[in-house]
């Protein structure tokens, strides 16, 4: 073997190391992210038992299950904005989308838990959800999701426990979204519905959306 | 995607490179340091071509008049290309004033470097032909160094062991760093007979090869780099002598630098245009090798530059256009601001490849006893190569405008 070809066989060796090494970070993200969501759906397992707990026997643990779905909530949230940087570092396993799917669904289950703890309870907080794209996004639209997201976290921060910020991902082809963008007959992103029945569409200020906050 | 595979081609072959000259080190690296015995003393016609040298002229010729080589075998011939300042005057008197035997002064009309060593060749009388620049210093044993290698018939050039002589700006410690591993890969680069220059400072090359071959290009920008393109491809080889030092001085600032660089990318250019269409020639190092590597290396730049700059842009775009809109809607865009970045297998390639590259420096700086400033490595290793970038950008504007000039002095 000449030296050219030798060095040729070290440069993809040196290759394959680097994408091996690539795929064990890209594992061990994935298990993180796993263990993450798996125990949030033991919480999110939990909330929904409470809620039960509370529908038979009364409201009298109203508080309790309000405070374990904002914990609920804030842990999703944070596994969330994790997952959806970990997406972008990762490379070769196309598990980490199946992963973002499944923390969709947990934030769908939260939006349904507040839902119902709200007609339960009577609560007076505000159901927001922000619904946005993630794939083929363009600048405009980037920025803009990057923009809604920010007016809807400042929002939360001046609200506090007045409202429940429930961010949802679009276009993840699941059943139980698509049905939310058909009855709101949702077509522009970002897209904000507040308590069930205040649809916007495309970039909102801050004004428009909290004449409908009960914050 | 797209940036994500340039980026690996690019480091692919950045890889292979660096693997290349590893490869070199250990399969011969018990060789480089051997000691070579000069049986017999060649006569050689040593040429110093000098163009308005008046600063520096003396002091070259009095460091001469010590070279560790029998006076009866050594002819100097000092080529005054039509220097304006008083280089010739200065020689005059230097060859009185140090009675260096066998020094003889030539004056023409400015041709350029290229076209003063051909005069020299021509009044040269001996077979061996040393070409060093007026503002380089030879160390006293240089030329015997140089002449221990040349062992056959087919070695046609041997080029030595160049370093700055000054090292006080930051600009002269960086091209030290950049010569002390050029010192190591050249060296490397014997092995595989693809030494691509027999540079300025001091090269020694046999006059009958010269002349069979045409001597030097008077067109070409960096007549070095072509003559030994040019030796390459007539089937001869061209060694390194590692202990042949050679002191010579470099440019100490930003704008001169600047430049030289320049001049010598032009030059590439032009040494490329000129042998480009013997790519995939089989039997010489030019056309299987040093035509397709210096298309990857100013591609390479150019590309790597371009992707760098329109990622640069675009962030910078889309954040100026985040604040405008956040502006608009009463929010600080500064904010949510983060700056989180996740390590991915690009990364690690990259460090990889690093490191080692990080080999090959510790090898050069491990056969060199000068020690850089603690910061003047992580500047050579980050921002010196993307310097280079910019050259290329640059000389190929000036190249395809026409503007093809000395650009020093």
């Amino acid at each position: 073997m000449n030296v050219y070809t030798r060095s040729l066989v070290l440069t993809i060796f040196i290759f394959l190391i680097g994408v091996m090494i690539g795929v064990l970070i890209d594992n061990v993200r994935i298990s993180e992210i796993k263990k993450g969501l798996g125990e949030s759906e033991i919480i999110w397992e939990d909330t929904r038992l409470l809620n039960i707990y509370i529908g038979k026997l009364g409201g009298d643990e109203c508080e309790s299950a309000f405070e374990e779905n904002l914990a609920y909530n804030d842990r999703i949230y944070r596994y969330g904005s994790e997952i959806e940087k970990e997406i972008e570092a990762t490379t070769f396993t196309p598990e980490v989308e199946q992963e973002w799917r499944k923390y969709v669904l947990l934030q769908f289950q939260f939006w349904l838990n507040s839902i119902e703890l709200k007609e339960k309870c009577n609560f007076d907080y505000s159901n927001v959800v922000h619904l946005s794209k993630r794939k083929d996004l363009t600048n405009e639209e980037g920025i803009e999701n990057e923009l809604q997201s920010a007016i809807l976290l400042d929002l939360k921060e001046r609200c506090g426990r007045g409202m429940m910020l429930i961010p949802l991902t679009a276009d993840v082809d699941l059943e139980s979204i698509n049905l939310v963008l058909r009855q709101h007959a949702i077509m522009k992103f970002p897209a904000v519905i507040i308590d069930e029945e205040h649809v916007f569409q495309g970039l909102t200020p801050a004004e428009d959306l909290e004449k409908h906050i009960k914050c | 995607m797209i940036f994500d595979i340039v980026y690996l081609v690019l480091l692919f072959f950045a890889t292979f490179f660096i693997m290349l000259h590893i490869n070199l080190w250990f399969e011969n690296k018990g060789k480089i340091f051997l000691k070579k015995k000069l049986k017999i003393i060649p006569p050689i016609s040593l040429i110093i071509p000098a163009y308005n040298e008046e600063e520096i002229i003396e002091e070259t010729l009095r460091k001469i008049k010590n070279i560790n080589y029998p006076r009866n075998k050594l002819e100097i011939i000092v080529v005054d290309d039509g220097s304006t300042d008083r280089t010739y005057d200065i020689v005059k008197k230097a060859i009185t004033k140090f009675r260096i035997k066998g020094l003889k002064l030539f004056t023409k009309k400015n041709g350029g470097k290229a076209s003063a060593l051909n005069f020299g060749i021509k009044k040269a009388k001996n077979e061996f032909i040393a070409v060093m620049d007026a503002d380089s210093f030879l160390d006293k044993n240089a030329l015997k160094e140089c002449m221990k290698h040349f062992d056959s018939d087919e070695v046609a050039a041997v080029t030595s062991h160049i370093l700055c002589s000054r090292k006080k700006s930051f600009w002269e410690r960086m091209q030290n760093i950049e010569l002390m591993i050029i010192s190591v890969t050249r060296k490397l680069e014997e092995y595989a007979n693809v030494i691509w220059a027999t540079p300025g400072p001091l090269s020694v090359y046999r006059k009958d090869v010269l002349k069979k071959i045409g001597g030097f290009d008077e067109k070409n920008l960096i007549e070095d780099v072509e003559i030994a393109w040019r030796i390459l491809k007539s089937g001869y080889k061209i060694k390194m002598a590692f202990g042949a030092l050679v002191y010579s001085l470099y440019p100490n600032s930003f704008k001169r630098w600047w430049r030289q660089r320049v001049r010598w990318s032009i030059g590439g250019i032009q040494t490329f245009s000129k042998y480009k269409s013997t790519i995939g020639g089989k039997h010489h190092a030019v056309g299987s090798f040093l035509v397709p590597t210096s298309f990857i290396g100013y591609s390479s730049s150019i590309i790597g530059i371009g992707v760098f700059l329109y990622l640069l842009i675009l962030r910078a775009f889309d954040f100026f256009a985040y604040s405008l809109k956040s502006f608009s809607f009463g929010l600080d865009p500064f904010s949510r601001l983060e700056f989180a970045y996740y390590i991915d297998f690009k990364i690690i390639l990259g460090l990889l490849v690093f490191f080692t590259a990080l080999t090959l420096i510790k090898i050069s700086f491990s056969l060199h006893k000068w020690r850089a400033k603690w910061y003047d490595i992580p500047i050579f290793l980050f921002i010196y190569p993307i310097l280079y970038s910019f050259v290329n950008l640059h000389a190929i504007y000036k190249y395809y405008k026409g503007e093809r000039g000395w650009l020093t002095k």
